[in-house]
C-alpha cells in the first residue's frame, strides 16, 4: 500500500480543508493550560478597558447624550486599535518561527521527504497561526458588541472592520512565514517580520493620510469616498469599513478591495516562501515569477489610472512634458527592482545549482530562477510596468507621447548596468555572496553616496556646468539642467545599457577563461 | 529496483559525491560505509530528493529523482542521522500526522498506525508523549514513521548511532525483517561489524568515491587475491620462516605477534593442505594452521586512507 497520487481536487481539499500540519498544530496549541491562560488574560484586559470607559461615563452624572455617544465611539475605536495592535504583534509571533524552528530542530527534512508540496506545508502553518489570531478576534467580539448595543457603532461597520482585521492577520501571517523561510534563526525571523510589518504600517499610514487629505480638499470631510489604501493600514479599519472607492463609475466598498489586495499579497508571500522551500525550485519559482508579473501589471494599471486622474493636460514644467513626468513614476517604481537584482543575476559555485551560471541573457530561462534569466526577467518587469502604466493612463483618458518612454529607457539602462556589474563580479570572484555584496556596494558608490555627498558639500552645484564630475552620476538626468533633461535621459539610458551589456559579455569571457572547479583530488593534493 | 547512476554533488570548489553508481534489488539490505564526511549522507539525501544532484540521477521503479521527486517520495521512507521530533505530541498522533502526509486514507490510518507500532514494538507507548521516549524508542518511532506508507525503499542514515547494545540488536532484527518483506534498505553506518551481520551488499565510500560495491564476501575476495595463513609451531625459530619461503605459492612472510608466522599464500585448498603436510614432514611440531578470514573492517581499512572531503 504505497502512498497514492492524489488528484487536483483531492490535493486542494487536503491542503485547505484537512491539512494534517494544521491539525497537528491545533492539537499542540490547545493542549494544556497555555491557550486558556492567554485567552483569559486577553479577555480580562479587554473587559478592564470596557470597565474603565464605563466608570468614566457613569461617574460623570451630568454627561450629555452626545458626549456619552462620543465616549462609546472612542471606546469602539480603542478596542479596534487594540485589536489592530494585537494582529500586528501576535501574528508574527505565531508564524515567524514556524519554519525556521523546524529547520533548527531538524524536523523539516522529515516533512520535506514526504510527498507534500511546499504549498501544503505553508498553508498548514498559516492556517494554524491564522486560526489562533481569529480566535482572539472572536473573543473580543462580545466586548465590541457592547458599543453596538449602546449606539457607538453599527453592526455592519463592526463586521466589516473585523473582516479587514482578519485579512491583515492573513497577510501578516503569510509575510512572517516567508521571513521564516529565509531567516537563519528564529529571532532573526521575528525581527525581520516585526520590522517589515512596522514599515508596512508606517508607509500605509503616511500614504493614506496624504491621500485622505488630498480627497478632503476636493470632496469635503463628510464624503464616504476614500482611497482603498486607507484600508491597507490595520489601524484605520474603522475608516475603511464604511467607505468606498469609485472604480469605473462603480462604488466598490473598500473592504472588498482590501480583501482582494490582501489575498493577492498573501498568495505572493506564499509563492515566495514556497520557492525558497522547494528543493529543486522548479514550479514554485516559475509560479512566483509569473505571479509577480501579473501583480506588477495590476499595480501599474491602478497607479496609472490614479495618476491620470490627477494630471492635467497642461504641462507642470516649462522644460518637461507631463508624459515625461509620468514616465518618471515608472522609473522610481522600477528602481525598487534594485533590491531584487543581486539575487536574480548573481551566481557562484558555492551555492545550489540554481545559482550556477546559465548565460548572461537567456530569455528561455526567464522563469526558471537561474541567473541567466535574471536580466531578461528584469527587462520584462520594466516592460510590464511601462505598458501597465500606459494602460492605466489611457483608462483615465490621458494619452501619453514618446517622452513617457524615456525614463523607462533610463531604468532599463540602470538595471542592465548593475546586472553587468553583478555578472562580472560573479565571474571574477569566488562566490555568489561576494558578488551580491559587490553589487550592493556599487549601488552605494554610484547611486546613494554621490547624492548625499553633493547635497552635503555643494549647494546648487547641480546646475553648474563646471561641475563636470557630476556627469558620471547615474541619476544626473534627474537633477541636472532641466532644459536638457530629454537628451540627457536618452543619452544616459542608452549609455548605461551599452556599458551594462558590454560588462555582461566581459563576464562571459572571464567565465570561459576561468580554470575548472577544483576536484577532491586537487584539494587533497593542495 | 533502485538504480543510482553517476550521482554527483559539488559544493563550491569541492566534490562531495563523485559519480556514485550502484543497483539494488528488492530485499537487498545495503550497508553504506564510510568515514564522517565521506559522502554517505549527501548521497542518501540526494536519493531522498532533499538535495539536488549536480549531475547524475537515481531511478526507483521507473521514477527519476530529478523528474519525478514527488513520485519518489511516495516510495521512500527516510530516516535522517539526526532528527527532531515534535514535542507535546503523542506517539500515535505523530504517526497519524505522517500517515496523513503520505495520504493514507483517514479510515485506514488507525489500523496502519497500530501495525507499524506493533512492528517496531512500540504498542505500549502508543499514548505516551514523544518527548518521554528514550533515544532508542525515538529511533524506532522515526523508523515507524518511515513505514506508515509501506515504502519500497528505506533510507536509514546512521540509524544505530547513540543506541545501547540491546536497542542495536532490536534495530538489526527489525531491518532484517524489513529486508524479508522485500524492501530495499540502505543503511549508512561506520560501525562495521554490525553492518556485516545483516547487510547482504555493502558499498565503501571515501571522499565521495565509491571504492567498492557488492556482497561482503565478494569484496573481501576481490581485495585479497592471496590467502592469509597463520602458522604456529612449538618452539618457533627463524628456520620455519626460511623453510616456508622456499615453498611454492608463498608470496610473503611476516612474523606474527604470538610467535606465529603470517603467510600470504597464493594457492588452492589442495596446495594449502600440501604446505601443512610439508611442514609436518619436515619435523616442525605444528600446533596451529589456519586461514585468516578478512572481515569488513579489514577491507575498509585497507581500501580507505581516512581522508575526508
Amino acid at each position: 500500500m504505497t502512498a497514492t497520487r492524489p488528484g487536483w481536487l483531492q490535493e486542494n481539499a487536503a491542503t485547505y480543508l484537512s491539512n494534517a500540519i494544521a491539525q497537528r498544530d491545533f492539537r499542540v496549541q490547545f493542549r494544556g493550560n497555555r491557550s486558556l491562560l492567554v485567552f483569559g488574560v486577553f479577555v480580562f484586559t479587554l473587559i478592564s478597558i470596557a470597565l474603565l470607559y464605563y466608570l468614566q461615563t457613569s461617574l460623570d452624572r451630568q454627561t450629555s447624550v452626545a458626549a456619552a455617544q462620543s465616549n462609546l465611539q472612542m471606546f469602539y475605536r480603542t478596542v479596534m486599535w487594540s485589536l489592530a495592535g494585537l494582529v500586528c504583534v501576535i501574528t508574527p509571533a505565531l508564524s515567524a518561527t514556524a519554519v525556521v524552528a523546524e529547520r533548527q530542530r531538524r524536523s523539516l527534512d522529515l516533512m520535506m521527504s514526504a510527498p507534500v508540496h511546499p504549498k501544503y506545508y505553508l498553508v498548514g502553518k498559516m492556517v494554524s497561526s491564522y486560526r489562533y489570531t481569529w480566535m482572539l478576534l472572536a473573543l473580543a467580539l462580545p466586548i465590541t458588541a457592547a458599543s453596538v448595543v449602546l449606539g457607538g457603532a453599527a453592526w455592519n461597520d463592526v463586521l466589516a472592520a473585523y473582516f479587514l482585521l482578519s485579512i491583515h492577520a492573513l497577510v501578516f501571517s503569510a509575510f512572517s512565514l516567508f521571513m521564516s523561510t529565509i531567516a537563519p534563526k528564529p529571532t532573526t525571523a521575528l525581527t525581520y517580520s516585526y520590522l517589515g510589518i512596522f514599515m508596512y504600517v508606517l508607509v500605509t499610514a503616511f500614504a493614506s493620510a496624504a491621500l485622505i487629505a488630498t480627497r478632503m480638499m476636493g470632496m469635503g470631510a463628510a464624503s464616504r469616498e476614500q482611497p482603498f489604501i486607507v484600508g491597507l493600514n490595520p489601524f484605520s479599519v474603522i475608516e475603511a469599513s464604511n467607505t468606498y472607492t469609485m472604480i469605473a463609475g462603480h462604488a466598490i466598498p473598500n473592504y472588498v478591495i482590501v480583501a482582494v489586495v490582501g489575498l493577492l499579497l498573501t498568495r505572493l508571500f506564499l509563492f515566495a516562501a514556497g520557492s525558497v522551500l522547494s528543493p529543486y525550485g522548479g514550479s514554485e519559482v516559475r509560479g512566483l515569477r509569473m505571479y509577480g508579473l501579473a501583480l506588477l501589471l495590476a499595480f501599474a494599471v491602478y497607479v496609472g489610472s490614479q495618476l491620470g486622474g490627477f494630471t492635467t493636460s497642461a504641462s507642470m514644467s516649462s522644460f518637461t512634458s507631463n508624459s515625461y513626468i509620468l514616465g518618471m513614476y515608472v522609473f522610481w517604481i522600477g528602481m525598487l527592482g534594485l533590491f531584487l537584482l543581486p539575487s536574480l543575476v548573481c551566481y557562484g559555485y558555492d551555492a545550489e545549482r540554481r545559482y550556477r551560471p546559465t548565460g548572461t541573457m537567456n530569455w528561455l530561462r526567464m522563469f526558471d530562477g537561474t541567473p541567466g534569466g535574471g536580466l531578461p526577467y528584469l527587462w520584462m518587469c520594466v516592460g510590464v510596468l511601462t505598458v501597465g502604466m500606459a494602460i492605466g493612463l489611457a483608462i483615465s483618458n490621458f494619452t501619453v507621447n514618446q517622452d513617457f518612454l524615456l525614463p523607462p529607457l533610463l531604468l532599463l539602462g540602470v538595471l542592465t548596468l548593475f546586472a553587468g556589474i553583478g555578472q562580472v563580479a560573479s565571474a571574477a570572484l569566488a562566490g555568489v555572496r561576494t558578488a551580491r555584496a559587490v553589487v550592493i556596494g556599487s549601488y552605494l558608490i554610484l547611486l546613494v553616496m554621490p547624492l548625499a555627498l553633493i547635497s552635503a558639500f555643494f549647494r546648487d552645484v547641480y546646475q553648474e556646468r563646471s561641475a563636470w564630475f557630476l556627469d558620471v552620476y547615474l541619476l544626473a538626468p534627474m537633477v541636472r539642467f532641466p532644459e536638457e533633461r530629454w537628451m540627457m535621459t536618452l543619452a544616459y539610458g542608452v549609455g548605461s545599457l551599452i556599458v551594462g551589456l558590454t560588462m555582461s559579455l566581459v563576464s562571459q569571457r572571464i567565465l570561459s577563461s576561468r580554470r575548472p572547479i577544483p576536484t577532491t583530488s586537487h584539494v587533497i593534493a593542495a | 529496483m533502485l538504480e543510482v547512476r553517476n550521482l554527483r554533488k559539488e559544493y563550491g570548489g569541492l566534490i562531495a559525491v563523485k559519480g556514485v553508481s550502484f543497483t539494488l534489488r528488492p530485499g537487498d539490505i545495503f550497508g553504506f560505509i564510510g568515514s564522517n564526511g565521506a559522502g554517505k549522507t549527501t548521497t542518501i539525501r540526494m536519493i531522498a530528493t532533499l538535495l539536488e544532484p549536480t549531475s547524475g540521477t537515481a531511478i526507483l521503479d521507473g521514477a527519476d529523482i530529478i523528474r519525478n521527486p514527488m513520485e519518489i517520495r511516495r516510495m521512500i521512507g527516510y530516516m535522517p542521522d539526526f532528527f527532531g521530533l515534535y514535542e507535546d505530541i503523542k506517539v500515535w498522533e505523530y504517526l497519524d500526522l505522517f500517515a496523513a502526509l503520505y495520504r493514507v486514507p483517514a479510515n485506514r490510518r488507525g489500523h496502519v498506525v497500530d501495525n507499524v507500532l506493533e512492528l517496531t514494538d512500540l504498542t505500549v507507548k502508543k499514548d505516551a508523549y514523544v518527548q518521554s521516549l528514550s533515544r532508542g524508542m525515538q529511533q524506532r518511532l522515526c523508523l515507524a514513521k518511515c513505514l506508515v506508507h509501506d515504502p519500497k525503499l528505506l533510507l536509514l542514515d546512521e540509524p544505530a548511532s547513540g543506541l545501547d547494545p540491546r536497542a542495536r540488536a532490536e534495530l538489526k532484527e527489525l531491518i532484517l525483517e524489513l529486508g524479508r518483506m522485500g524492501k530495499i534498505v540502505i543503511v549508512s553506518s561506520h560501525i562495521l561489524p554490525e553492518l556485516s551481520d545483516f547487510c547482504n551488499t555493502v558499498g565503501i565510500i571515501e571522499r565521495g568515491e565509491l571504492l567498492a560495491f557488492g556482497p561482503v564476501n565478494q569484496i573481501v575476495r576481490d581485495l585479497r587475491q592471496a590467502r592469509q595463513l597463520v602458522v604456529k609451531t612449538l618452539n618457533p625459530d627463524r628456520s620455519v620462516e626460511a623453510f616456508l619461503s622456499t615453498r611454492q605459492g608463498v608470496q610473503a612472510i611476516a612474523p606474527g605477534t604470538d610467535g606465529d608466522v603470517r603467510i600470504e599464500f597464493n594457492g588452492e585448498l589442495e596446495d594449502q593442505a600440501e604446505l601443512l603436510a610439508a611442514l609436518v614432514h619436515e619435523g616442525y611440531r605444528v600446533v596451529g594452521f589456519r586461514e585468516e578470514q578478512a572481515n569488513l573492517q579489514d577491507v575498509f581499512l585497507e581500501l580507505t586512507t581516512g581522508a575526508v572531503n
